[in-house]
C-alpha cells in the first residue's frame, strides 16, 4: 500500500496557469449536470439548451455580449484593486453611482450634442464611480479600515440615493407611478447595431481592458500596484508611495465600475431605474476579476463566460422551466473549483508508495 | 557548525585606512512600533572603507537604528547626516537617491517581490532610472530581462529561471538576489541587517565576501548581526547598543567575545 503526500511545487509551470482553470471549469460544468438531473432535466439536453440559447445563433450572440459588456467594467474593476491585492466588493454600488453621474449630466447638459453629451456622462460617470470609491481608501490607508466592509456596505448607501433620487427629484413627470427617470435625451443614447441590442459599450470596454494590459506589463505604475499587491513592506521598502498608490487604485476601479453604469444606460436602457440596471454585475465582477487571475485580457474571455451563462441561463427557465438559482448555483460551481485549482497550481498531490 | 568537519571562514581583510565619514549619526531619537522609546540619543559615525559592526541584543533599537537610516521610520530629534548632506527628514526614496543599500531582515517580506520572478526584483531600486524606463513611465522589458540576467550570471544565483517566483529560491539564493541588487547600484552607505542569518556555510562565505568587496570600494558598511564571531571577522569597528544607546565603540581587533558578551547585557557599566 501507500499514502497520499501533498507537496509544494518547485518549479513554476507556465501552463499551469491555462490549463487548471480549462479543467476547472470542465469539473465544474460535471458538477452542475447533478442539478440538473435532480431536476429531473437531461444535463446534456439543459446544457445544450443553453450553448444554443447563448451562441446558437446572432442574434444570441448579441445578447451574451450586451450581458457581458456590464459584466466587463466590474470584472475590469475588481481586477485593478486585486492586483493590489485590495478587493473591491464596491462595484455594485459603483456601477449605481455611474449611472447617477450619467442621469445628472443627461439632464444637465440636455441640449448639447452628441459629440459633447456623450463624453461629458462619461467624465461624470467616472467621476461619481470614483468618488464611491475614495471613502473606502481614505479610511483604509488613514485608519486601516477594512475595505471589503466599506466598499461592500456602500454598495446599499449607492441604491438607496439611486430611490431617492427616482422616488424624488429624478422621477419621470410623466410616469408618476414609476420610479424611474425622464428618458435620456437622443444625443446621450448610444446607437444599437444588427437589428439587437447589442451597443458600442462592448467596444470601450475591449478598450479600456487594451490600457489596463498595457498599465500593467508597461508601465513603472503598473510594476508599483503589482508590488503593492505582493508585498506593502517591499513596496515601502523601495520607496513607492503606498498609500497614494492604493488611493488612487481604489478610485480608479470605482471609475471603471461608475463608466460601466453610464454604458448600461446610454446603450441599453435608455432611463435611469432600479430594475434591470444592474443584474448582480458588481458582485459577478468579484468571480469574474478572481477566475481572470487579475488578467484584463483573461477578464474579457471570462466576462462572456459569464454573459453566456446569463443568457442561456435565462433560456433555460424560458424553454425547460428552471428557477433563476440554477445560473447562481453554476457561478458558485465554477468559483469553487477554480479555487480548488489554484491550490493544485502551488501544491502538488502524489501518491507514495510503500516499499 | 553541523557539516562534519571544522570550517574556517576566514575573510581575508585588506588594510584600508578608512575615509570622510560616510554616516553620521547625531543623537537621534525614535519610536519603536509600540510608541515607547527604541533610540536614546543614539550617536554613531562610519567612514569609507570601513564596516562598523553593531553588536547587541536583539530589540535594544538596532531594528530602528537601520530603519530611520533606510528612511523606513521618522526620526524625532537629532539628525541623521549621510555623504555630508542633512536627511533627517528621511524616506526610503530618498534614502534610495544617496546612495543607502539595504540589506533587510526580513529577506522574503522586504527584500524581494515574492510571488514574481527575477526581473520584479532586480529592478526594485532602479526601475526608475534611465536605463530601465522611459520618462519614468515605460519600462523597457528586453533591458530589464537582460539586467535581471546579469545578476543571475555574475552573483551565480541558482533558480529554474527568470520566471520562477522568487519565494521558490532558497534562503543562500534569495540574499544573493538582495546583495546582487544592492551591489550593482554602487551604494554609498549600506545597511546589512542579519545577512548570514539561517544560511549555509557556502552563501554565508558570499554575503562577508561581498561587503568585503563593497569595503574595499570605499562604502561605509552598517553590519548589524547577533553573530559575534562573524562580527569580529568581519568588522573594523564594533559598537555595542544597549536599550537604544550606543554603549562601546572598540577596534575589533582588541575586543573580545567576553567583553562584547558582558557589555550587550549592560552589565559591564553597570547600566542595568
Amino acid at each position: 500500500m501507500g499514502y497520499l503526500k501533498i507537496e509544494k511545487r518547485l518549479h513554476y509551470n507556465k501552463y499551469l496557469d491555462y490549463l487548471v482553470p480549462t479543467i476547472s471549469m470542465v469539473l465544474a460544468l460535471i458538477a452542475g449536470s447533478f442539478v440538473f438531473w435532480l431536476n429531473g432535466a437531461h444535463p446534456l439536453e439543459a446544457y445544450k439548451e443553453m450553448f444554443v440559447g447563448a451562441f446558437g445563433d446572432g442574434y444570441a450572440w448579441s445578447e451574451t455580449l450586451v450581458q457581458a459588456t456590464p459584466l466587463l467594467f466590474t470584472g475590469l474593476a475588481v481586477s485593478l484593486t486585486l492586483r493590489t491585492l485590495l478587493w473591491n466588493i464596491g462595484a455594485e454600488g459603483q456601477f449605481f453611482m455611474g449611472a447617477m453621474g450619467a442621469t445628472w449630466a443627461a439632464q444637465t447638459f440636455s441640449g448639447q450634442p452628441a459629440w459633447i453629451l456623450i463624453p461629458l456622462l462619461m467624465l461624470s460617470a467616472m467621476i461619481a464611480g470614483g468618488l464611491w470609491g475614495l471613502p473606502p481608501a481614505i479610511l483604509k490607508t488613514k485608519l486601516q479600515v477594512n475595505e471589503i466592509l466599506t466598499t461592500l456596505l456602500l454598495n446599499y448607501v449607492a441604491i438607496f440615493y439611486v430611490n431617492f433620487f427616482l422616488y424624488g427629484p429624478w422621477k419621470d413627470p410623466r410616469y408618476p407611478g414609476f420610479p424611474q427617470s425622464p428618458r435620456y435625451p437622443d444625443a446621450a443614447l448610444l446607437d444599437q447595431y444588427f437589428n439587437t441590442r447589442l451597443h458600442g459599450g462592448i467596444l470601450i470596454g475591449l478598450i479600456v481592458a487594451v490600457i489596463l494590459y498595457v498599465i500593467y506589463k508597461k508601465t513603472t505604475w503598473g510594476y508599483e500596484i503589482q508590488v503593492i499587491g505582493q508585498s506593502r513592506k517591499t513596496a515601502n521598502y523601495a520607496g513607492m508611495g503606498v498609500n497614494k498608490n492604493i488611493i488612487l487604485v481604489l478610485v480608479l476601479s470605482g471609475a471603471i465600475a461608475g463608466l460601466g453604469g453610464m454604458l448600461q444606460i446610454s446603450g441599453l436602457q435608455h432611463k435611469l431605474r432600479l430594475g434591470g440596471i444592474s443584474n448582480n454585475y458588481g458582485y459577478t465582477g468579484i468571480i469574474i476579476a478572481f477566475l481572470a487571475n487579475g488578467n484584463p485580457l483573461a477578464v474579457i474571455l471570462v466576462a462572456l463566460f459569464m454573459g453566456a451563462l446569463l443568457v442561456g441561463g435565462d433560456s433555460l427557465q424560458i424553454m425547460m422551466g428552471f428557477g433563476k438559482g440554477v445560473v447562481y448555483i453554476f457561478e458558485g460551481m465554477v468559483l469553487f473549483f477554480v479555487l480548488a485549482g489554484e491550490s493544485l497550481k502551488r501544491y502538488k498531490i502524489m501518491w507514495v508508495k510503500d516499499d | 557548525m553541523m557539516v562534519g568537519r571544522e570550517v574556517f571562514l576566514q575573510t581575508t581583510k585588506e588594510d584600508i585606512t578608512p575615509g570622510d565619514p560616510v554616516l553620521q549619526v547625531n543623537d537621534v531619537s525614535a519610536m519603536s512600533d509600540r510608541k515607547t522609546q527604541a533610540l536614546n540619543d543614539i550617536s554613531l559615525l562610519v567612514h569609507e572603507g570601513e564596516i562598523f559592526g553593531l553588536a547587541g541584543v536583539s530589540g535594544n533599537g538596532q531594528k530602528e537604528l537601520a530603519e530611520i537610516i533606510t528612511g523606513l521610520r521618522p526620526i524625532n530629534s537629532g539628525e541623521l547626516i549621510v555623504n555630508g548632506k542633512n536627511i533627517t527628514q528621511n524616506t526610503p526614496q530618498r534614502a534610495i537617491q544617496e546612495g543607502i543599500g539595504h540589506i533587510p531582515d526580513d529577506r522574503l517580506g522586504m527584500g524581494v517581490v515574492p510571488g514574481l520572478g527575477m526581473p520584479e526584483s532586480a529592478i526594485l531600486k532602479n526601475y526608475k532610472s534611465p536605463e530601465i524606463s522611459w520618462n519614468k513611465t515605460f519600462l523597457n522589458k528586453s533591458v530589464i530581462n537582460d539586467y535581471a540576467q546579469k545578476l543571475i550570471d555574475t552573483f551565480n544565483i541558482v533558480t529554474a529561471g527568470l520566471e520562477n517566483p522568487v519565494n521558490l529560491l532558497s534562503g543562500g539564493n534569495l540574499q544573493k538576489v538582495i546583495i546582487a541588487r544592492e551591489m550593482l547600484e554602487d551604494p554609498a552607505l549600506l545597511v546589512a541587517v542579519h545577512p548570514t542569518q539561517g544560511l549555509d556555510v557556502g552563501a554565508t562565505e558570499f554575503v562577508r565576501d561581498s561587503l568585503e568587496k563593497l569595503r574595499r570600494k570605499k562604502a561605509g558598511i552598517l553590519l548589524i548581526s547577533e553573530d559575534l564571531e562573524e562580527l569580529m571577522a568581519v568588522s573594523d569597528k564594533i559598537g555595542v547598543i544597549y536599550d537604544g544607546k550606543i554603549v562601546s565603540v572598540m577596534d575589533a581587533k582588541e575586543t573580545t567575545i567576553e567583553d562584547l558578551g558582558l557589555m550587550m547585557t549592560g552589565a559591564k557599566y553597570g547600566l542595568s
